[in-house]
């Protein structure tokens, strides 16, 4: 039997129809399309699928579709707005902080998430955060160059 | 030594796939899907360099959406 679930992804209404067992990852690609969001694992260990449920930083792998209902879901196409990349995507480019890609968008929701929990980590705290996001080109040193040096931009722009 | 003007050399130029890759609109083979596409598995054997005594396919022949399940046959010396 499908279950007929109504939620908000990237602050779009949006439906979707799903088997109970199905998982928020699996409806996100398969259902609506939004492929940026990859799986890598599937099993919670790599962060690849990681997306914004209610401001939390989720593995949508880990995540049943129907708990979704009625809830906000936040994924890497929403983090530019249109044309104009997010801060982090742009330093992400200007440090190479990316090869490959497929960890990529993870990294940017969950550094997202960091950075608006707390402006100003420390690389321990970005290391840590990011310690659920697994990168096997790059050797995570340019993608943590990346976030603090988005925090300081950020952070000169609010001040 | 003459100083030598480089084009590449001493840049930092930005990856040309990079965009779409930070936006996640890149597409990998996993993120494509076309109208009635057909998706495969491989059975491999779990010891290398085996002789191939026989291969059970009957878990994929058990699936309800199963199309075809292909044979393969040990890959002689001559076909290498």
């Amino acid at each position: 039997m499908k279950l007929h679930v109504s939620t908000t992804v990237n602050g779009e209404p949006a439906e979707f129809l799903c088997s109970a067992e199905q998982s928020l990852l699996d409806v996100l690609r398969e259902e609506l399309h939004l492929t940026g969001t990859k799986e890598g694992c599937a099993t919670g260990d790599c962060g690849a699928c990681s997306v914004v449920l209610d401001g939390r930083l989720v593995c949508s792998c880990l995540v049943l579709a129907p708990e979704v209902a009625g809830r906000r879901v936040e994924t890497i196409e929403g983090v530019a707005r249109g044309a104009e990349l997010h801060p982090l995507q742009r330093k992400f480019l200007e440090h190479a902080a990316l090869q490959c890609g497929i960890c990529t968008p993870g990294f940017i929701v969950a550094a997202k998430a960091l950075l608006e929990r707390n402006p100003d980590p420390s690389e321990e705290e970005a290391r840590y955060w990011l310690a659920g996001n697994l990168c096997r080109c790059t050797g995570y040193d340019k993608i943590i160059r990346a976030v603090l040096d988005t925090a300081s931009e950020l952070r000169g722009a609010t001040r | 030594m003459s100083e030598r003007k480089f084009r590449q050399v001493g840049t930092r130029p930005i990856r040309h796939d990079g965009l779409d890759k930070v936006t996640g609109r890149a597409q990998f083979g996993a993120d494509f899907s076309l109208p009635g596409m057909l998706w495969g598995k491989v059975l491999r054997s779990p010891h290398a360099h085996a002789r191939i005594r026989s291969i059970d396919v009957s878990a994929a022949l058990a699936l309800p959406s199963r199309r075809r399940a292909a044979r393969a046959r040990p890959i002689s010396a001559t076909s290498r």
